[in-house]
């Protein structure tokens, strides 16, 4: 029998390994807090040996059936009511029975999304039609919430990158909003991505408007890649294809920085990948299966002058050859 | 570990002997079903078999009474878990709905992820799930269940302990 899961676990070591998975599980984790888990990691090698279990554990836990799949029938079907209770309290034959099947009511209202709420997670490309007829597909980690309720077409991403089809024949344009500044478009498809600091705009149809939040509003034509902030459009160029290749699962790089195609690596894989800073401006050029970042990894390590460390499902540095 | 020694493998035999027909007659009194009462009492004594050093105990009767009720306890458990599952179902489209083979794999993971989460609350087997099958960020599932970024953390704590406990092979 285990012990109470709401206490910490007596060995200090393993306390600390739950802990540090918990972080690496978080989809968000700092540079800071990769050196400080490393350090942790490297400090002792009871520290390894408990992450190491927790590891271990973890990839025989029989969870990855269930990947791809609605989660919703799964975590239905954990919550149910436990019988035993009900066994052990009369040995009326099947008596727990009926009584479990009246709590199945309740199951339907779980507090799922919340209308207009969109969102991917690792390593996860989804489509969907909305309710104007625009088809929208997210990339992995991504999250938009929409209101399309009485003729209002607006669109916030919050998150990651989109590709949105817009439905020609609405009665106001579609808005499409970046922390940065708004898109408006009647008609057409786009791909637009929310950066740390910036916004990146690709038009396949155009022409379309795009106002920075503190800017003037300027007119794109189709064809365009725009890297816009708050107050301007940054940098200007035509589109390649390598912008939309997520679509097909691809990642496509063009002398791209490494730094840029680990970061969209992160997108696909839990845990950390740590680059060396001395490497982040390394160009890459080639075309990696985004569903299989392991096989782009051993590709990356083939073509640069870089080592892949795996020190673990969930942790990759990569460091200087 | 397996058992170990001939003498062992006789006591074994003697113990089944003595004690099955008694065992499933126990069980069929409490079950009312002479089926699943063979079926529970051979699970008993497989599991019986595995243990370090079975002939130890002295109270055989009282070993496999504890024993039985522990499979009829986790059988129970299965077919409440795989009815609320087929429930669950009737809301999915049927093109999305897994083939016989999968149905069966399916449940046993769910008996088995059921297993290893014993004893921690349906919020935490939530949160920890969507992380781990749907991908989700904490800050995307406090979004979609509502639950601040600090109970995200506590539940996956409780989930992760969950997991550190399990035997390795």
């Amino acid at each position: 029998m285990t012990s109470s899961v709401k206490r910490p676990l007596d060995d200090a070591a393993a306390e600390a390994a739950v802990l540090w998975m918990v972080r690496l599980h978080s989809g968000e984790m700092s540079s800071q807090e990769r050196e400080a888990f490393e350090a942790w990691h490297a400090s002792d090698s009871r520290n390894a040996a408990a992450f190491g279990r927790i590891q271990r554990n973890l990839g025989a836990a029989p969870f990855s059936q269930w990947r791809g799949r609605a989660t919703d029938p799964l975590l239905q079907a954990l919550n149910a009511p436990n019988g035993r209770r009900q066994f052990l309290r009369n040995s009326l034959v099947f008596g727990g029975l009926a009584i479990s099947l009246g709590l199945f009511g309740r199951a339907a209202d779980w507090p799922w999304l919340a209308p207009g709420n969109l969102q991917t997670g690792t390593a996860e490309r989804r489509r969907w039609q909305l309710e104007d007829g625009s088809l929208l597909q997210l990339n992995a980690r991504s999250r938009v919430s929409t209101d399309l309720v009485d003729g209002h077409r607006q669109l916030q991403l919050h998150q990651g990158e989109l590709l949105l089809e817009i439905h020609r024949g609405g009665v106001r344009p579609f808005q499409l909003e970046t922390q940065q500044g708004t898109v408006s478009a009647s008609g057409g498809r786009l791909v637009l991505r929310q950066g740390d600091e910036a916004s990146r705009l690709t038009t396949l149809d155009g022409p379309l408007l795009l106002r920075p939040k503190g800017g003037a509003e300027i007119q794109i034509s189709a064809g365009q890649s725009v890297l816009f902030d708050r107050y301007a459009v940054l940098e200007q160029q035509p589109m390649n294809s390598s912008e939309t290749a997520w679509l097909d699962g691809w990642l496509e790089a063009r002398k791209q920085p490494l730094g840029e195609v680990v970061d969209t690596l992160r997108s696909y894989r839990p845990g950390i990948i740590r680059l060396d800073p001395y490497l982040a401006a390394l160009p890459v050029s080639g075309l990696y299966p985004l569903d299989n970042s392991d096989q782009t990894l051993e590709m990356l390590e083939r073509q640069l002058p870089i080592r892949v460390h795996r020190f673990s499902a969930y942790w990759i540095s990569i460091e200087q050859a | 570990m397996t058992v170990s020694g001939i003498g062992n493998r006789e006591q074994i035999g003697q113990l089944f002997k003595l004690n099955y027909a008694w065992l499933c007659a126990r069980v069929r009194s409490r079950l009312g079903c002479p089926h699943s009462a063979e079926d529970i009492a051979a699970e008993t004594f497989a599991r019986v078999l595995s243990l370090p050093d079975p002939s130890a105990f002295r109270e055989p009767r009282a070993l496999l009474t504890t024993i039985a009720q522990r499979v009829m306890y986790e059988g129970w458990r299965r077919r409440d878990l795989e009815q609320a599952y087929l429930e669950a179902l009737r809301g999915v489209p049927e093109p999305l709905q897994p083939g016989p083979e999968e149905h069966l794999m399916l449940i046993e993971s769910l008996v088995a992820i059921d297993q290893l989460f014993d004893g921690l609350p349906n919020q935490g087997k939530t949160v920890f799930l969507l992380n781990q099958i749907e991908g989700l960020t904490y800050i995307q599932i406090s979004d979609r269940l509502g639950l601040s970024l600090g109970a995200i953390h506590k539940y996956m704590a409780q989930a992760l302990r969950c997991v550190y406990q399990v035997c390795e092979p």
